[in-house]
């Protein structure tokens, strides 16, 4: 199974097994910043000749967000996230060591549901969240073509993880995501080609500190 | 799109786009340009005119009937297997190049053997093989010369027979790449009698495959007879395991064709010679991996190579770019000979009308080769010649004392009736014992463009340090020494190594009733002896089989096999080695 989807199955079991009560620590607003690790699935190319599957590095990122409690134990945020990675390696035509750089930035409206467990001050949470890419295809290629454009498309992403609080205004949170854009355009470069079906898909984790108000 | 990033991408792509400009300039709709096509590799890939760092690489794609433009990916590895490319890049395919894709691979290391593809998403072309040519020091390379290919005679076994070699620097094609006529446009009287020389029984085993069917003369015909001849899988598998270095002879125009016109070209019913010549050269162009002349000028192929320290290859062009019109009738072409003084001088070798001297290449020409010679600093002077440079006397039969009686009046009466009757047998009696040539076998080779032959000639005696002239266009195996009168008496010159044909015809067939290893005797017996005449030897004739000859270069010697095959009727055939000879450096003369 894809690690998204057992994230995604994850949260889904975690939510059926039904929230108890909220952290009483839990409060209205928070800022928090995030440190991501990425694992990208490989960039599906349809450019013309180049039909192949483009693998790309594992990456840090980078994000800030500011939520509010809602209803308990519903959360809404605003995130944004910063992410760069490096082509690795085109496989159908057997091209490694490519060049250029995949740059994206998003902007997320997350719904994040907080779940208390009485045995333990860990909360688990999970959430989806729905926004805007703004994707940099950087000259992904070699010294022969490379894929270059950028573009902004609607991203969505799942989310599962749980916090710990530090003390009553600080808290860590870890969670696993899983993020996916929509197709974006760009092309075939020198000779401009439309390239068709690029969509970024990242499987990250997420390490944040919040600080709550 | 954001303008940030696009203006930033701008400058980024600056140089790269200037290097393609004219491809971006040419782009269709480019969403066309990404549809997913039905794309095939119809005809194989090819490789040509290497370099110390580059190659022609060549291969056509084809799309579903309607579809537009499109590009391929195309790279080089030095891994069978295609990993790692060293190079690539984008190439368009178009129906205004027939679909043919040329590249010129650059960035290659010298003497250095790489394999090639063309990648249409998950359509991969056969991968191909070449080698760029060495640099510095040099021991030894071994090239393979072919001529004269005719699919409708036969099937291409000596073609197969070469692509089972994998130790060839190079394979040059010297003309007659193919053939333009029709079904009925190439008979012989062997094929009228349906036996040749060697008792088999002749045929045109492919003629049923002949495409078009009719004698080419337009652009659209041309491509289809070139379709026709790179469908066969032994010239396939030849171009995909070797980097080819060409020239046309006539037939990838015409029959006999030079600058002006053609024997086999009739303006009333075939337009234009012009016209028709523009469109074989650039069908020409598209479908041989071939460098276009920096100028764009089709007509311009003659070209040098340079193998490393040891030998420079000068691919000239003797049919078209300057050859004034053949001697178009034999008692012009005798008068040429018989009215040479002994300066060596021709004064009857003029052009109708002009009193100038005919021309077999243009002044312009002449002066590349002379330059190209003089800077030689290599051993060895290879040049890529069309037709027969020695001067070949017909085989004298009424006097050999190497045939028994029987035999020589078997062959005089194969003459008679070849010529036509007794008259014929008469003259051919007479210009044999003159030491003067059969017009029709040496009308539109160099020996009837006798000042501009000597003057050739010269250039390699004084120019060159061991010239090698090899040849194509007669169909049949010949090697000889040539000679020239000077000043201090008789000088060697070089050596001219003619390939036998391919496939196309020869004197077993033209001939069928004159045993083919008789008259290579006396043709060697008459070409030998002296005569009024005769200045040039020859050391070898064959006259029966099809092959190609295998060039092995030292710095010492050069080492001549010519391969026959026995047959070209069926697939079915044996190769032998029929003659080696050797050349030592600054001999300038066979062993």
């Amino acid at each position: 199974m894809p690690m998204q989807h057992k994230i995604c199955a994850g949260a889904i079991l975690l939510f059926l097994a039904g929230p108890n009560t909220v952290d009483a620590s839990d409060r209205g607003f928070y800022l928090s910043g995030l440190v991501l690790h990425d694992d990208y699935q490989d960039l599906a190319i349809d450019a013309g000749p180049i039909l192949g599957d483009i693998s790309l590095d594992q990456s840090w990122g980078y994000g800030l967000a500011a939520g509010f409690k809602v209803a308990s134990p519903l959360r809404l945020e605003l995130e944004f996230a910063s992410r760069e990675t490096d082509p690795l390696e085109l496989r159908a035509l057997d091209i490694p060591d490519l060049r250029g750089a995949l740059e994206w930035q998003s902007l997320m409206v997350n719904a994040v549901f907080d779940l208390r467990l009485d045995s333990t001050s860990l909360v688990p949470y999970l959430g989806a969240g729905l926004g805007l890419a703004s994707v940099d295809v950087d000259r992904i290629g070699t010294a022969f073509f490379d894929i270059n454009g950028d573009d902004d498309a609607l991203a969505w992403q799942a989310l599962i993880g749980f916090s710990v609080p530090l003390d009553s205004q600080w808290s860590l949170a870890l969670d696993a995501r899983y993020l996916k854009s929509d197709d974006l355009s760009v092309s075939l470069q020198p000779v401009g080609v439309p390239a068709e079906m690029i969509q970024v898909e990242a499987v990250s984790v997420a390490a944040s500190l919040r600080y709550h108000f | 799109m954001t303008d940030h990033s696009e203006s930033r991408r701008k400058v980024l792509r600056g140089a790269l786009a200037a290097s393609v400009s004219a491809i971006a300039s040419a782009t269709p709709g480019t969403e066309a340009l990404a549809r997913a096509l039905n794309v095939s590799f119809t005809h194989g890939v090819a490789s040509g005119d290497p370099l110390a760092d580059r190659v022609i690489l060549w291969t056509r794609a084809v799309a579903a009937e309607g579809a537009g433009d499109f590009f391929l990916y195309w790279s080089v590895s030095e891994q069978a297997d295609m990993r790692r490319p060293i190079t690539g890049g984008l190439l368009r395919a178009s129906a205004d190049n027939d679909w043919c894709c040329k590249v010129d691979a650059s960035g290659l290391q010298p003497g250095r053997l790489y394999y090639y593809q063309f990648v249409y998403r998950d359509r991969r072309s056969p991968v191909g093989i070449t080698r760029t040519l060495p640099v510095g020091d040099v021991s030894n390379i071994k090239l393979a010369f072919f001529s004269c290919s005719n699919h409708p005679k036969g099937f291409f076994n000596v073609y197969r027979e070469a692509a089972r070699r994998d130790d060839l620097n190079a394979v040059l094609h010297l003309g007659d790449y193919l053939y333009e006529y029709g079904p009925t446009g190439y008979e012989t009287l062997g094929l009228r009698l349906g036996r040749n020389s060697l008792g088999q029984t002749v045929t045109q085993p492919r003629i049923d495959q002949l495409s078009p069917r009719n004698e080419i003369v337009s652009l659209t015909d041309y491509r289809a007879r070139f379709a026709l001849y790179r469908s066969d899988p032994d010239l396939q598998e030849l171009h995909r395991k070797n980097a080819w270095i060409t020239v046309w002879d006539d037939h990838e125009s015409t029959n006999d064709s030079w600058r002006n016109g053609a024997e086999n070209h009739q303006p009333a019913t075939e337009g234009p010679w012009e016209v028709r010549l523009q469109a074989s050269a650039r069908a020409y162009n598209e479908w041989m991996p071939i460098r276009t002349a920096s100028d764009g000028n089709l007509l311009r192929i003659s070209r040098a190579f340079d193998f490393g320290n040891l030998a420079r290859l000068v691919m000239i062009d003797t049919r078209i770019e300057g050859r004034d019109q053949y001697a178009v009738t034999q008692d012009q072409f005798l008068s040429f000979y018989l009215s040479a003084r002994p300066d060596g001088t021709f004064p009857a070798d003029v052009v109708p009308g002009t009193n100038t001297p005919r021309r077999m290449i243009s002044a312009a020409q002449e002066s590349f080769i002379q330059t190209q010679l003089a800077t030689s600093a290599q051993p060895w002077q290879i040049i890529g010649n069309q037709t027969l440079l020695h001067f070949q006397s017909a085989p004298n039969f009424a006097d050999t004392r190497l045939l028994p009686p029987p035999v020589r009046d078997q062959i005089l009466a194969g003459i008679q009736q070849f010529l036509g009757g007794p008259v014929g047998l008469a003259q051919y009696t007479q210009l044999a014992r003159a030491g003067l040539p059969l017009y029709d076998f040496v009308a539109d080779s160099w020996a009837a463009y006798p000042t501009a032959r000597t003057r050739f000639l010269g250039t390699l005696l004084q120019a060159a340090r061991n010239p090698l002239v090899l040849t194509g266009d007669s169909h049949n195996s010949w090697a000889a020494n040539l000679r020239l009168p000077t000043a201090s008496g008789l000088a060697n010159v070089g050596v001219e190594l003619a390939t036998p044909s391919v496939s196309s015809p020869g004197f077993e067939e033209a001939l069928p009733d004159l045993p083919a290893s008789a008259l290579a005797a006396v043709a060697v017996e008459s070409n030998t002896a002296p005569g009024p005449a005769r200045v040039d030897q020859l050391v070898y004739a064959e006259t029966g089989r099809r092959g190609f000859v295998l060039l092995d270069i030292t710095r010492e010697r050069v080492e001549a096999q010519w391969i026959l095959v026995n047959n070209v009727f069926s697939r079915d055939y044996t190769a032998t080695v029929d003659r080696t000879l050797r050349v030592a450096a600054d001999s300038r003369r066979f062993a």
